[in-house]
């Protein structure tokens, strides 16, 4: 069995052995890695930060695994460290331009209508300009739900917020979205 | 088991009316317990929400949309090629995102997810710069506080030999005055009667008291009495009650 298919278990075992440490952090990444970057992009837009985000959570990983508790699932964990870093990236950039936060959803569109396969017609495109009028943790409830289909459960350990609470801010994402899409 | 036993053994002995027997008085339904299992997993399943389902109940519009990320990623971008996911039909799936779908149609750079987890490895496996504490060594910390503690010392001796050069000062106001009598020439007595009392001050303070001070022609008794002559002995008195002595001044001052 090839060491990405090993169980979340074996891989955290491995990653305490000296001896496998690197061999299991490197098949951990190849597991999840595109995962998690889509996830990533999804909030962040642009490749190049979201590869930024992605190193960042990955040497969170590193610093971090060994001391992993393993009470929640292991992706949940990970998904976790690649939402709020996703999220502290926003606000740094929000301070570092001194821009507020419209501005910055702002940017984002810009970003996205900047995609040289950009088409404004396509209900698709549409739907990621949508995304980014949302708030940044109602952005990451809808496309946690949506794209990544989660369960409301784990969702909740992943944001650490109520299963009512995400079930509210999901159906509210999901007026503002259809609103947005009939409007333009 | 046997604690029912007990329990009825002990109704019996309290002749009591409660029912002794094993069975049950209520009825059950035949293949109740056998069919139970599957009724309540059935009730779970249902208690579960889809997503497709709740988002067509909460907008059709939405659900209509194709659930497709238009950004496009290179075929060779990732190891395998990226499978392209759609919903699965479904009756209750949402009609605005099922036409959307899932698929992100976002480009990422040829080869990146392949060289991806050797970037971050080598990030983390860079060993980190040795950091050398400035004050590492015993030494010199000790130096460092020798140095203060000399520092202080050297005060304190400075202060207590400044307040003993102060007495000596005023003790030696006469013989001041004497070897500037000697030294100055012709009435030198008129010239100290005529002087006020900030100028003799001021002559005391400047006037270096050493041992070296050349002393020409040492005032005379009668020359020193001469100048004392117009100052009480009150005067005398408050002058030198007004110099404190050297072990109260010591004894008043914190020296570090």
């Amino acid at each position: 069995m090839a060491l990405t298919d090993a169980s979340d278990a074996l891989l955290l075992q491995q990653f305490r052995d000296p001896q496998t440490k690197e061999k299991a952090y490197t098949a951990i990444i190849k597991k999840y890695q595109e995962r998690l970057y889509w996830h990533i992009r999804r909030l962040v837009v642009d490749h190049e930060d979201a590869n930024d985000v992605l190193q960042n959570v990955f040497i969170r990983v590193w610093n971090g695994l060994q001391n992993f508790k393993e009470e929640s699932q292991l992706y949940t964990w990970l998904y976790r460290i690649g939402t709020n870093e996703s999220l502290t990236f926003l606000e740094n950039q929000k301070k570092r331009t001194a821009v507020s936060l419209s501005d910055v959803e702002t940017g984002l569109s810009n970003k996205i209508k900047a995609d040289k396969h950009f088409d404004p017609n396509r209900l698709e495109w549409k739907l990621q300009l949508a995304i980014q009028q949302l708030p940044e943790k109602q952005r990451v409830v809808f496309t946690l739900r949506y794209y990544d289909e989660m369960p409301y459960e784990e969702m909740s350990r992943v944001l650490e917020t109520s299963e009512g609470a995400l079930k509210a801010s999901y159906h509210h994402a999901v007026k503002k979205i259809e609103d947005f899409i009939k409007n333009h | 088991m046997s604690s029912r036993n007990t329990i009825q053994d002990e109704l019996r002995s309290l002749n009591s009316g409660l029912p002794v027997t094993n069975s049950p008085s209520f009825s059950v339904p035949e293949s109740y317990f056998e069919g139970l299992a599957a009724i309540i997993l059935a009730k779970i399943k249902s208690s579960e929400v889809s997503t497709h389902t709740e988002l067509d109940e909460l907008s059709p519009l939405l659900a209509g949309i194709p659930k497709v990320t238009p950004y496009s990623v290179p075929s060779s971008f990732f190891e395998e090629n990226l499978r392209n996911i759609s919903l699965i039909g479904d009756e209750t799936e949402s009609p605005i995102l099922a036409v959307i779908g899932q698929e992100i149609p976002y480009e990422v750079p040829v080869g990146y997810f392949e060289n991806f987890p050797a970037q971050v490895l080598a990030k983390v496996s860079i060993p980190k710069a040795k950091v050398v504490p400035l004050f590492a060594r015993t030494w010199m910390r000790t130096a460092a506080a020798a140095v203060v503690g000399g520092a202080l010392i050297l005060g304190g001796l400075q202060i207590f030999s400044g307040k003993q050069n102060t007495n000596s000062t005023a003790s030696q106001a006469v013989d001041t005055a004497s070897a500037y009598v000697a030294q100055t020439k012709p009435a030198p007595v008129q010239a100290i009667k005529k002087a006020s009392t900030k100028d003799l001050e001021d002559f005391i303070e400047n006037v270096p008291v050493t041992a070296s001070s050349p002393k020409k022609e040492p005032a005379s008794k009668e020359e020193a009495q001469a100048l004392l002559k117009d100052v009480s002995v009150n005067e005398m008195e408050n002058f030198l009650a007004a110099v404190p002595q050297a072990d109260d001044e010591l004894a008043a001052t914190d020296v570090p």
